[in-house]
């Protein structure tokens, strides 16, 4: 059985820009895998063509098949979480097993007091 | 009330998980069959919005899968400027077991599309996609039926909220059959019809 867990604080899915969280990984892989990496990424999504990108990567080299770790990371500073009608951007924590790319992910919302930034039409707005 | 995209389910990524369906009682072997009885060389042939793309890419992992190397050109119309010499760049890196995938060969004029059809003989094979029959034989004709726009929509959205089927023929009937369009209206309807409370954050 492949299995790898990303546990946040509390279960928190939401956090300011720039916060220093601690992430409780676990995997357990039926192979030993070369490396293990835990990703911050984010990622569009909406009407449009999706965009993403790995903003910042912790590699854990030489993991055994079945362990545990305790991981503080620094979230980036920007850009926010927000959506629109159009358009979403994600953030997200990804922990991949290399080279089978077996991997699990938690979504999150950085921004400021951990509440995702939501764009009104222009319309809506002057309303 | 904000309706965010990430919540829509026609949203680009969802869709896009929604891989070829054949109409008409084909079947991957018999698509596969006819591929190797045309020498590995054929078109995908369907109007805007019909799944030829769709169906290439699911195609191109099946052979992938089986160890057959895959070379890619996508073209379309912002692209068609810098064609030539995607095509020298896509015959330069194709070897003699390469198959070679385009997608949008009707965005290449004739003089181009030749040299592509002489050259490509000393790959492993070629397979396009356009909207009209003739540069290659046809491999299949790809069609849309209200029904597999019915059928995409109960891909994407949860029993109790799917759209009336009467929506759907008229979306159909009036894209004409392009299913392209009908996901992107329902993306647009999704978004004016619902949405979130922006306090229920």
């Amino acid at each position: 059985m492949n299995e790898l867990q990303i546990r946040t604080p509390e279960g928190w899915t939401s956090f300011e820009p720039g916060a220093e969280i601690d992430l409780d990984l676990s995997w357990d892989l039926t192979a030993e895998p070369q490396s293990l990496e835990l990703r911050i990424v984010w990622n569009t999504a909406g009407k449009g063509t999706t965009d993403l990108s790995v903003v910042q990567s912790y590699p854990i080299d030489s993991p055994a098949p079945r362990d545990a770790q305790r991981m503080t990371i620094t979230l980036p500073a920007s850009p926010y979480s927000f959506s629109g009608k159009l358009v979403s951007l994600i953030w997200a924590l990804e922990l991949v097993a290399l080279p089978g790319m077996q991997s699990t992910r938690q979504e999150i919302i950085i921004a400021p007091a951990g509440r995702e930034v939501v764009l009104q039409s222009v319309v809506a707005a002057e309303s | 009330m904000i309706a965010r995209a990430r919540d829509n389910p026609f949203r680009v990524d969802r869709v896009l998980q929604v891989r070829y369906r054949f109409e008409s009682g084909d079947d991957w072997d018999q698509l596969l069959q006819r591929l190797a009885n045309f020498g590995w060389r054929a078109a995908i042939v369907g109007p805007q919005g019909a799944g030829k793309t769709t169906l290439q890419e699911d195609l191109a992992d099946r052979l992938a899968a089986e160890g057959r190397p895959i070379r890619w050109l996508r073209l379309n119309r912002e692209n068609r400027t810098t064609a030539a010499a995607r095509v020298q760049e896509a015959l330069a890196g194709s070897g003699p077991d390469t198959l070679l995938f385009v997608d949008g060969a009707e965005q290449l004029g004739p003089l181009l599309w030749r040299r592509l059809k002489r050259r490509s003989l000393n790959c492993g094979g070629l397979v396009i996609t356009t909207h009209k029959p003739g540069r290659l034989p046809t491999l299949i004709q790809c069609r849309t039926t209200p029904q597999t726009l019915d059928w995409i929509v109960r891909h994407l959205v949860p029993p109790a909220e799917l759209p009336e089927t009467a929506l759907l023929e008229r979306l159909f009937n009036r894209h004409a059959g392009n299913l392209r369009l009908c996901l992107r209206e329902l993306y647009d309807r999704w978004g004016q019809s619902a949405g979130i409370s922006e306090n229920s954050m």
